[in-house]
C-alpha cells in the first residue's frame, strides 16, 4: 500500500536549515578550548558505556579522571 | 592522583610532556589526532592523547619506548599497554614514521592551553596524516572531511600537501 504523499520543506526553509546547523558548528569550533576539553571529557562518560555493550573496553577507554 | 591528592588537571598532563622534552627525554614533540583535531574545530569523542614525537638520535637499530616508560616510572606515571597515564589522562606517544610525519612534528603550531604552551600538529598536516594509507579508516576520513571543510586550514598548503606525499581526499 502506498502512503499518501509527504509535505516537503521548501528550499528556502532548507536553506534555512543549513546555514543553521552550520552557524552552529562555527559557534562549537570558537569556544574556549577549557570548555571544548571539558565537552571530550562528558562525551567519553557518554559514549563508553554505550561501546561498553559492543565491545570490550581496552584499558585505556575510560572517562579521564581530570578536570579540564 | 593519589585517593587524598587534588584532581588532575588536563593542563598538567600538557605540562609534564613539555618536561619530558626539557628533560632530554624526547627531542622534539606536538599533540596529533582527535585532540589536535579539539585545538582547531570542534569537540570530538576521544578516549587517549597521541603525542608524535622526534626521539633523540642513538646508535641503535631500533627505536625503543623504554626511556619514555623509565621517565614516567620515575615520576610515578603507570604505563597500561601502549599508553602512559600522565596525570590521569592516557598518553600514546608515537615515534615519527615517515617525512610527512617529521614534517607535521617540524611546521606544529605552539598553541596556549590555560598558560601551558604546548605543540600543536597544523590542521593541514593532520588532514594529511588521516589519509595515509596506513591510518585510512572511516572515522579518519570523516575527520579529515570535516577539518577539511570546517574552515580552519589553508586549501593551498593542503594541495600542496595532498600533491607531494600522494594523497587523496
Amino acid at each position: 500500500m502506498r502512503s499518501a504523499p509527504h509535505s516537503r520543506p521548501s528550499p528556502d526553509l532548507l536553506e534555512t536549515l543549513y546555514a543553521s546547523k552550520k552557524a552552529f558548528h562555527a559557534r562549537r569550533r570558537r569556544l574556549p578550548l577549557r570548555v571544548k576539553v571539558r565537552e571530550v571529557i562528558e562525551l567519553q562518560r557518554l559514549v563508553l558505556p554505550l561501546l561498553a555493550r559492543q565491545r570490550s573496553l581496552r584499558p585505556w577507554e575510560r572517562p579521564w579522571q581530570t578536570e579540564p | 592522583m593519589t585517593a587524598a591528592g587534588p584532581t588532575p588537571t588536563f593542563s598538567a598532563t600538557l605540562r609534564a610532556i613539555n618536561d619530558l622534552k626539557n628533560d632530554g627525554v624526547i627531542e622534539e614533540y606536538a599533540i596529533a589526532g582527535a585532540m589536535a583535531l579539539v585545538f582547531w574545530t570542534e569537540p570530538v569523542a576521544t578516549y587517549d592523547l597521541d603525542v608524535l614525537i622526534f626521539l633523540p638520535e642513538e646508535n641503535r637499530p631500533i627505536v625503543t619506548l623504554g626511556p619514555i616508560y623509565e621517565w614516567a616510572a620515575r615520576r610515578g606515571y603507570a604505563s597500561e599497554a601502549e599508553h602512559v597515564l600522565i596525570e590521569s589522562v592516557p598518553v600514546q606517544f608515537l615515534p615519527s614514521h615517515d617525512e610527512l610525519a617529521d614534517e607535521a612534528i617540524e611546521t606544529a603550531r605552539t598553541l596556549d592551553y590555560e598558560g601551558v604552551p604546548v605543540r600543536v600538529v597544523r590542521p593541514e598536516y593532520l588532514v594529511a596524516l588521516y589519509l595515509e594509507p596506513s591510518a585510512r579508516t572511516r572515522k579518519r576520513r570523516e575527520r579529515a572531511a570535516a577539518l577539511a571543510e570546517s574552515g580552519t586550514l589553508d586549501h593551498d598548503i593542503l594541495k600542496e600537501l595532498l600533491t607531494r606525499f600522494n594523497l587523496k581526499l
